[in-house]
């Protein structure tokens, strides 16, 4: 279970190359979340991209507490199955494909990944 | 879901706490994709849990755990670049305790049973699939080269699922162990001559972003396009989108043998690319202005025989320039043969580094404190300018020009 602030993008994120694997910071130069952190966050996102050592950095970032509270994401894939079983974090994974577009940066979530559900407890400023 | 006595063991936590959660991943791996059976793997590639520089003490820790809990490979596993020089990583500034954490991360593979090949360029070094062939790869570019020149199937795969692979012999039976999936969706019509190994990785990478998932076909390319191109191609598209296979017509296996199938039954996109997109392909992979170079890095994927022997040609009786750092990447194999054949003797006399087991994308560069990089490569490209690094991409001959000079002209 776990509950946060969502940071929402429709571009997809490459977690190797794209994020600083100690700090949460998104890197990719040219990417919608540009400099922003996802610490704490609930990370809405269309897909995971690039490369599979993504993965590990996701599991990094989760044992630092550096990275988002959870994930919700339209598909799950081979790569996320991967970084959420081993770094242990609360995943939705089973939604329609424009998610981003219901949810918001700032709304506050609460995710249960064993249930599998999801609830937007409080609408946030930002649009 | 068919699983063995020996596999039940492992998910009920017999050989420890590692192995259970790898299983855990196949199992989920099958549920997620609707996998109705499994097919049995003939190699695997493991790609980042050894990297010091991805997955760090962490992923060390985990892969010596696994050792000693005596785990072992089933079948053939082959293994990505690490994150130093394993012979000389003095040379490249390593510190000794990373290099200390990264040579157990190696010891603990190679008691499993890896086979040290430390490459992202495999095919060259004896790992040939043949057509047909069930693989479980995880370096994206050699998915994409795997499944596209040779013909063999692999899903892009991540450690962890890979691991399972290397384990029990076998791989959840989904994507593109599928021949119907294997149908290009993408026609990209070339109107354009492609000359320069370096226009293959602005057109994948161009291509990539369009791309996505889905699978290209590319109409128009020469017959003659070299192997080199083909790595520089598979490469880009792999990291500017996610594509795991793409076709050519009259080049690649499934296509010549089924035009038809695999060049238009599920084709849902045409694009064409003309000089016009290709002179933006180049423009977007440039993402300085600054013209001062002081890194040079080539070889992404890791060079062909060819290429060093092309880069040793233009650097006879050059001389680098007084603070530009020069790589040429390639697997200890090919490094071991133009070591023969005097390629690399050349290059290094010019001042040039020809580094093997690692890259510029493994290193941890940005603690060099590079400020401006010069490669032939759309991958590196990516990867480097991740770390903070501004880029300048162009030819090979034109990275040399600049290693030469100091000085980027194009």
């Amino acid at each position: 279970m776990a509950e946060g602030e969502a940071l929402v993008t429709k571009q997809g994120i490459s977690f190797w190359g794209g994020v600083d694997p100690d700090t949460g910071v998104i890197t990719e130069v040219g990417h919608e979340l540009y400099g922003q952190e996802m610490a704490g966050k609930g990370l809405v996102l269309p897909a995971l991209k690039g490369s599979a050592g993504g993965m590990w950095i996701m599991i990094r970032l989760a044992m630092n507490k550096r990275g988002p509270q959870a994930i919700i994401v339209p598909r799950g894939d081979t790569i996320l199955v991967g970084a959420v079983i081993m770094g242990e974090i609360p995943t939705i994974d089973s939604l329609p494909d424009d998610v981003f577009e219901m949810i918001r940066s700032g709304d506050r979530l609460k995710v249960d990944g064993t249930k599998g559900t999801m609830e937007v407890l409080d609408r946030g400023r930002k649009s | 879901m068919k699983l063995t006595a020996h596999e039940r063991s492992i998910l009920a936590g017999d050989f420890g706490d590692e192995a259970r959660k790898i299983l855990e991943v196949m199992v989920k791996v099958y549920e997620v994709n609707g996998a109705r059976d499994f097919v049995e793997v003939g190699e695997v590639m493991l790609a980042s849990t050894q990297n010091m520089s991805i997955s760090g003490v962490a992923g060390m820790e985990f892969l010596t755990r696994l050792a000693d809990s005596g785990m072992r490979f089933r079948v053939k596993t082959i293994t990505d670049p690490v994150s130093i020089d394993l012979g000389a990583w003095q040379r490249l500034g390593i510190s000794e305790e990373f290099a200390e954490h990264q040579q157990k991360a190696v010891r603990a593979l190679i008691k499993m049973g890896a086979v040290p090949t430390w490459t992202c360029t495999p095919y060259l070094v004896g790992s040939i699939p043949r057509y047909g062939d069930h693989l479980a790869y995880v370096e994206t570019s050699v998915v994409c080269f795997a499944n596209s020149y040779f013909g063999a199937r692999t899903n892009r795969e991540m450690d962890i699922s890979a691991l399972a692979a290397a384990f029990t012999g076998k791989t959840p039976c989904y994507g593109f162990h599928v021949a119907d999936n294997r149908e290009g969706q993408v026609v990209v019509n070339l109107e354009v001559e492609l000359r320069a190994t370096s226009d293959y990785d602005a057109l994948g990478n161009y291509v990539g972003k369009i791309a996505g998932t889905r699978v290209p076909v590319f109409r128009g390319m020469s017959r003659d396009v070299s192997t080199q191109a083909l790595m520089q191609l598979g490469a880009a598209l792999a990291t500017s989108g996610a594509v795991s296979l793409f076709h050519i017509a009259g080049v690649t296996p499934d296509i010549v043998m089924d035009p038809y199938k695999y060049g238009e039954k599920s084709v849902v996109e045409e694009l064409t690319i003309g000089d016009e997109d290709m002179r933006r392909a180049y423009e977007e992979l440039n993402t300085t202005r600054e013209t001062d170079i002081d890194f040079v890095a080539l070889g992404c994927p890791h060079y062909g025989f060819e290429k060093l022997r092309e880069v040793a040609s233009f650097l006879e009786g050059k001389r680098v320039r007084e603070g530009v750092e020069v790589w040429i990447c390639t697997s200890r194999g090919v490094r071991d043969m133009a070591l023969r054949s005097g390629e690399v003797k050349v290059i290094e006399k010019a001042g040039a580094k020809v580094v093997v087991d690692t890259c510029m994308v493994l290193v941890p560069v940005k603690q060099k404190g590079f400020r401006t990089m010069a490669t032939d490569s759309a991958k590196a490209q990516f990867y480097d300018s991740g770390f903070g690094i501004g880029v300048r991409f162009g030819s090979t001959e034109g990275c040399l020009r600049a290693a030469i000079s100091g000085t980027w002209e194009g």
